[in-house]
This record gives structure tokens, C-alpha cells and sequence, in this order.
């Protein structure tokens, strides 16, 4: 079983982001009309906190330098040389879990 | 030289990126990034001055110095190997007789190289005070400079560890000038606006490495304008807007310069954006945003073509924008917080794509 509840990201607005932590790693939770998505808090260009950042229910921003994705699949758009990892996430009686097995990591971060 | 840098023999430098490597040399006395840009090869950078930390890379092979190992560029959790390319001189080269970096994040495309910058000597020929802990000064440098409007120089000053960045305050000039004009605010216990405000006076001698910067008008854009700053990006918005007002930019498009000040006291004379209205013509609009209730603006503030009014400089351009967001550039300068307001309202409410908004942090 690695579907892991993420306390209160139900409560994330449409067109709206938030920060969560599981198991002590920064997860980014991100909504729509569609539904809730789930990336590493992060962003994939430098250490930022995409939770700073903009959501407008297609787009994703990071503040730090203007980098964008496309929320429902992480796609780099416009200048962002590189995509947004995502967790798969599912509603159940009202609250939100992420598939997380292990944490998504980009290349900045390895050591 | 008005710097800290201490290694003494010119070393051959390989900075590697996804898209190529930039091969340089170095000689004593320049960081990194100075080497770099000396000799036309374009690495990465936003502030030159250790702040935004576009130009980290990881040192492969060989030595480097850390001229400032606190600068906020490295983040929370540095490595042992990372470098600010702005802020790290070469110290020795590694076994194959070259420093070798690596640049750091995703960030490796090496743009085509732009225009090559240098060392300037400067000499302060005029400095008025123009509002509440604001200054212009004008410099004359050693030799003649031609840059882009928008652009900035990084200053170094007798004894103070590191340079900081000012924007020219003038539009860019069609041939090469020697001189350039700048707005100063003075920052708390700031030692560099301390030495502008207090202890410097004509005569007083500085070095520049310039220019700097890719937050610059394109004469060639064929856009609308938008241009937002706040404080001190006062330089900014008359360098951007002043250079499109040259260009004529405005006989063809549309220019909106909004500037957030807090009273009115921050600025003396609105002179200089009344002469740029008039130049300009209809085509642009000129708004002063006031963020401080309490002002009301002076007798002397009533300029043709300037507009006054309370509130912050995103809302004033929110409303100016009135919808009309299709093609334009917009230009964004002044302190973190205002940027991040402007571009916010940008970005979710005139939904502007992010590579048509350019931004110069004044950190
Ligand atoms: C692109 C850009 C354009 C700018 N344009 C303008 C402008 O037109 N007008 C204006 O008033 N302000 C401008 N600023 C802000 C201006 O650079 C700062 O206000 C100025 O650096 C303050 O210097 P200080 O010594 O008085 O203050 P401090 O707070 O002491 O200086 C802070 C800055 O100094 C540098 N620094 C500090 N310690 C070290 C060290 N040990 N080694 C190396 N560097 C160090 C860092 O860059 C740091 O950000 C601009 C900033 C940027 C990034
Ligand atoms: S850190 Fe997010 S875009 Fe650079
Ligand atoms: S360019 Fe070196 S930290 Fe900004």
C-alpha cells in the first residue's frame, strides 16, 4: 500500500495551490475543475518553493524565474527547459491521496 | 583594482551547459562571471551580484575561490563543489590544465554570446538629491560604453567587499556615450549607498563592470509596452520607456509606465516622465501610483501627460490595462515584493505568456 492520505489537501481551492509534507518530503498539491495533482514542492530549475508561485487552472508557475507547466501533465511550457515530476493522486470519501513510493528528485538535488 | 579577488595568474575556464561549453580565460583580479562576459561568452546570470543564483555551477576539476561563501545564491542546502560564477574567482586549474564547472539546475543553455561587456573606470561628476533618501548621479567613465535600455553596471567601491548593481538611468544611446546617469535609493546600513550618500562628492573615483542585464527594450519588437516599477527602478522605467520614446515606438504602439512610489516626498520633480510625455505623444500613458493614504500630491507634481493616483502600482496597471493584454512586453523592476505583486496579475489575470515579461530584481 504506498497510496498515502495527505491530510487537508482536500480543503486546496480550485485554481489554487498548496504545500504538504509526507513522510518528511515537501509535496506540492495543485487543483481544478478537473480534479487534484501532486508534484515534489520544488521547482525542477532551482531550489524554490513552487507553493510561491502561480495556478490558474491550465498553468503553473514558479515566481523564481517565470518558469511554467502545464498542471494536468507537468509539461514544460514557454522557457521551462525542463518538465514538473507528478505523483498520481486519487479522491476517496473526501480526501486526497498520492501514490508515493519513493521521492521525485531532479537533478539538482542528487548528491 | 577595486576588488577582493586574489588569484594571481591567468587560468583557462570550461563551463559546461546542456546546450555547449563556454571556454574562457581569467585573468587576476575578475570572478567568473566578469571573465566570461569579458570575452563574449554567455553564461547564465540574472543579478551579477549574488543573489538570484542563475550562474551556480559545480566545480569539476581544479579550484576556485569563494569570494563570498554566504551569498544567498546558494541556497539553503549548498554543496561542497558549488560555485556562484558571479561570485567565485579561479584559483588554480584542475589535472587536465583547466578549471572545469558544470552549470548547476537545469540551467545549462548557453545563450549566443551577447555584447561584450568590460571594466569601466568612473568618476562621479554630479550627484542631487531627487526625494526622500534618493540621489542621481552622473559618472563619467574612462572610455565610451553603448548598451541596451534596460541594462545595468555592476559598481565596485573602495573598500566594500563585492559589487552592486545599478541600473542607467537613460535611455541607451544611439552612438557610444561616456556618460551615464543613475537613481540611488539608500538602503539601511548599506555600506555602498552609504559611501553615494555620504561620502562621496565629484570627483570621487569608482569602477563599473558593465553592461549587464536582459531586461532590455527591443527596438525591432514590434509590441506594446507595459513597464512597472517601484523606488528605485525609477532608472528602469526611464531607461525602457526613455529608449522606446527615442525609438519612436510610441507613434506605432501603445506604452503604459507605471510607477509606484509611497508619497510624494519620495520624488521632488515628476519633470523628467513630463518630458517624456511629451515626446512620446498620446501613444503612451504615464501613471504616478501612490501607496500611502495619507498623500496628497504637491502643487508642484502637476505635469501634462502624468497622471496621479492612490494605490499600488500592480492595481494602478490592473485597471490601466483594462483588458487590453494581447501582444505586449511588459518590463518589471523594483524591490522582490512589488515584482512578485506585478507579475501575479500578469500572469493570472491578463494571462500573459511569462517569456513576455521581463523583470530586473533589485535585491
Ligand atoms: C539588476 C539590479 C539593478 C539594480 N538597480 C538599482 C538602481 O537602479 N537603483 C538602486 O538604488 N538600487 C538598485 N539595485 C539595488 C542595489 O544593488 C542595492 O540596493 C545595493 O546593492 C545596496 O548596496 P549596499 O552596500 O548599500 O547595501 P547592502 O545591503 O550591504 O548590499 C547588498 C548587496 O551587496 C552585495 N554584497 C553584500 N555583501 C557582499 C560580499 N561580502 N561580497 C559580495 N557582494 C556582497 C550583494 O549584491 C547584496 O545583494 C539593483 C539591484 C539589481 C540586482
Ligand atoms: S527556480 Fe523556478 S523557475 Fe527558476
Ligand atoms: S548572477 Fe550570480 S547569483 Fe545572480
Amino acid at each position: 500500500m504506498v497510496w498515502k492520505l495527505v491530510e487537508g489537501a482536500a480543503a486546496v481551492l480550485e485554481n489554487d495551490m498548496k504545500e504538504f509534507e509526507i513522510d518528511g518530503v515537501g509535496i506540492l498539491i495543485a487543483r481544478n475543475a478537473s480534479g487534484f495533482y501532486a508534484y515534489p514542492a520544488l521547482c525542477p530549475h532551482m531550489e524554490a518553493q513552487l507553493a510561491f508561485g502561480t495556478c490558474d487552472g491550465k498553468l503553473i508557475t514558479c515566481m523564481q524565474h517565470l518558469w511554467q507547466w502545464e498542471m494536468e501533465t507537468g509539461e514544460p511550457v514557454g522557457m521551462a527547459e525542463e518538465a514538473l515530476k507528478t505523483y498520481p493522486t486519487k479522491e476517496e470519501n473526501g480526501q486526497i491521496y498520492i501514490w508515493f513510493e519513493q521521492e521525485h528528485k531532479y537533478a539538482y538535488m542528487e548528491d | 583594482m577595486l576588488t577582493s579577488v586574489v588569484n594571481r595568474r591567468a587560468v583557462a575556464v570550461n563551463v559546461k551547459g546542456r546546450s555547449g561549453t563556454a571556454t574562457f580565460t581569467t585573468v587576476p583580479g575578475e570572478n567568473l562571471l566578469e571573465a566570461a562576459l569579458r570575452q563574449g561568452a554567455d553564461v547564465p546570470y540574472g543579478c551579477a551580484s549574488g543573489t538570484c543564483g542563475l550562474c551556480k555551477a559545480r566545480v569539476t576539476s581544479g579550484r576556485v575561490e569563494l569570494l563570498w561563501p554566504e551569498a544567498p545564491g546558494y541556497g539553503k542546502k549548498p554543496r561542497a563543489d558549488d560555485a556562484l560564477l558571479c561570485q567565485s574567482a579561479a584559483e588554480a586549474p584542475g589535472d587536465h590544465g583547466t578549471l572545469d564547472l558544470t552549470l548547476g539546475g537545469a540551467s545549462g543553455a548557453l545563450a549566443p554570446p551577447g555584447a561584450r561587456a568590460g571594466r569601466f573606470g568612473a568618476r562621479i561628476l554630479r550627484i542631487d538629491l531627487i526625494g526622500d533618501g534618493l540621489i542621481e548621479i552622473e559618472l563619467g567613465l574612462d572610455r565610451p560604453i553603448r548598451y541596451a535600455a534596460g541594462q545595468f553596471g555592476l559598481f565596485y567601491f573602495p573598500g566594500i567587499a563585492g559589487g552592486r548593481a545599478f541600473s542607467f538611468a537613460t535611455p541607451s544611446p544611439d552612438t557610444e556615450s561616456e556618460r551615464v546617469l543613475l537613481v540611488v535609493k539608500r538602503k539601511p546600513d548599506g555600506p555602498a549607498t552609504e559611501f553615494l550618500f555620504t561620502r562621496s562628492a565629484p570627483g570621487s573615483r569608482l569602477e563599473m563592470f558593465g553592461p549587464l542585464g536582459h531586461a532590455t527594450f527591443d527596438p525591432g519588437c514590434g509590441q506594446d509596452l507595459i513597464c512597472v516599477v517601484g523606488g528605485s527602478g525609477i532608472s528602469f522605467g526611464l531607461s525602457v520607456m526613455g529608449g522606446a520614446t527615442l525609438a519612436d515606438h510610441f507613434n506605432t504602439h501603445r506604452g503604459l509606465l507605471v510607477v509606484g512610489l509611497r508619497r510624494p516626498s519620495d520624488l521632488a520633480s515628476l519633470a523628467p516622465f513630463g518630458a517624456m510625455a511629451e515626446t512620446a505623444g498620446p501613444g503612451l500613458r504615464i501613471i504616478i501610483a501612490l501607496s500611502d493614504e495619507d498623500s496628497a500630491p504637491p502643487e508642484g507634481w502637476i505635469v501634462p501627460g502624468v497622471e496621479v493616483m492612490r494605490g499600488f502600482a500592480h492595481d494602478a496597471m490592473h485597471t490601466a490595462m483594462a483588458g487590453h493584454c494581447a501582444d505586449l512586453m511588459a518590463y518589471v523592476a523594483g524591490p522582490p515584493p512589488m515584482i512578485q505583486a506585478v507579475q501575479r496579475v500578469l500572469l493570472l489575470e491578463a494571462k500573459l505568456p511569462a517569456g513576455n515579461i521581463l523583470c530586473d530584481t533589485f535585491y
